[in-house]
């Protein structure tokens, strides 16, 4: 019916489509492996889980292990026969990502030494007498971590006079056992969606400048800077 | 990974040994006592960030942590005792017990049930029931 010519025509531009429809596949293909290698945004919800714990009663390293699940594989796999090291790897690759350490003003904050980034320092801090407390902030600036504050309340008074005289942070609710505080969930809600980087709630979708963030820092009498690694959500 | 001269003068500052930091209870108290504090050491983390100090300590420490699997609390605020030794013993020889299927990110509520109020316990309780119910956040502790 076609001549060798017109066979030879259609053999070449099926040869032509097919090469082309190729590259244009592996170049999606890698247009989407780059997309999914270079944007670690987070599908809401998915793959997150949410986890109390209470880390006083772990031993330092087992304090490591629970908040470095990022951080580099252990030393341990190295040093082990191949097969050893390559069951460790495997086990260390299945453990999930740190992305947020939440907690009030205190010690257990430290631990946000062993995440690896990008994860988010939520803390909750309680009002003054002794606002600005930056040293986490600063924990957090060191570390390259983002870094939220969720103001908290009051809602017992001390029974006496709070701090001890020249103890650093004297007289401050957060270094004081006798206080008791309180923190908004809706907040604290708003502050991980947002820290996660997931849509707010329908209802909560209005609002949060940064005028009304300026103006709680203002309120709490705190110096915290807002920047895009730094926030509060009022 | 080798400790610098840096981590090392660090790690001597806290009388740490990193070989057994297994052995050392309640690290983050330990190094907050040690480190924030200027009446104690020769720098505070209030003023400024000794970033090269930390990052020379966690280069330092982090690859000292035990080997997966890790297990994290299955029990929730009501029962916070991750990793002592009768909850592991009580935990299925699985990796990561305690977290639903599927996890691959964690958001961890750090609380000192000994210290902490109980409005904030409260509404870490509600925080992750709101975030099950909202945005379809996993909680390893099995309450949602």
């Amino acid at each position: 019916m076609f001549g060798p010519r017109v066979e030879l025509g259609l053999a070449l531009t099926l040869t032509l489509a097919l090469a082309l429809a190729l590259a244009l596949t592996r170049t999606l293909t890698l247009a989407l492996a780059l997309t999914l290698t270079l944007t670690p945004t987070l599908t809401p919800g998915q793959g997150v889980c949410t986890c109390a714990v209470d880390a006083q009663r772990l031993t330092l390293a087992q304090q490591i292990a629970l908040f470095g699940a990022a951080g580099p594989p252990p030393a341990h796999a190295a040093a082990s026969p191949p097969r050893a090291a390559a069951a460790a790897a495997a086990a260390a690759a299945a453990v999930p990502r740190l992305r947020a350490l939440v907690g009030s003003h205190g010690a257990n904050l430290v631990h946000a030494l062993w995440a690896g980034r990008p994860c988010a320092l939520v803390e909750v801090v309680p009002p003054p007498p002794r606002p600005a407390f930056d040293n986490y902030l600063s924990l957090a600036a060191a570390l390259g971590l983002d870094y939220w504050l969720v103001p908290a309340t009051l809602t017992l008074p001390p029974r006496q006079p709070a701090g001890r005289p020249g103890f650093p942070g004297a007289g401050s609710a957060a270094h004081d056992s006798r206080f008791s505080f309180a923190v908004d969930p809706h907040l604290l809600v708003r502050t991980l969606a947002r820290a996660l980087a997931m849509p707010p709630a329908e209802s909560e979708a209005e609002g949060e400048s940064e005028e009304e963030s300026d103006d709680l820092c203002a309120a709490l009498g705190s110096d915290v800077r807002v920047t895009d690694r730094i926030g509060v959500i009022s | 990974m080798p400790a610098t001269a840096a981590s090392r003068q660090l790690l001597r500052l806290l009388q740490l040994e990193p070989g057994r930091i297994a052995e050392v209870p309640q690290g983050g108290t330990l190094l907050v006592q040690r480190l924030a504090f200027p009446t104690s050491s020769p720098f505070t983390w209030h003023t400024a960030p000794p970033r090269e100090w930390l990052l020379a300590m966690r280069a330092a420490l982090l690859p000292r942590r035990p080997p997966p699997p890790y297990y994290y609390p299955s029990g929730g605020v009501a029962a916070l005792s991750p990793l002592s030794p009768p909850l592991r013993a009580a935990l299925p020889p699985t990796l990561l017990a305690g977290l639903p299927a599927g996890c691959t990110q964690l958001v961890l509520f750090s609380l000192r049930r000994a210290r902490e109020a109980s409005g904030m316990l409260e509404a870490v309780d509600l925080a992750e029931a709101m975030l099950a119910r909202q945005a379809g956040v996993g909680r390893c502790s099995g309450r949602g």
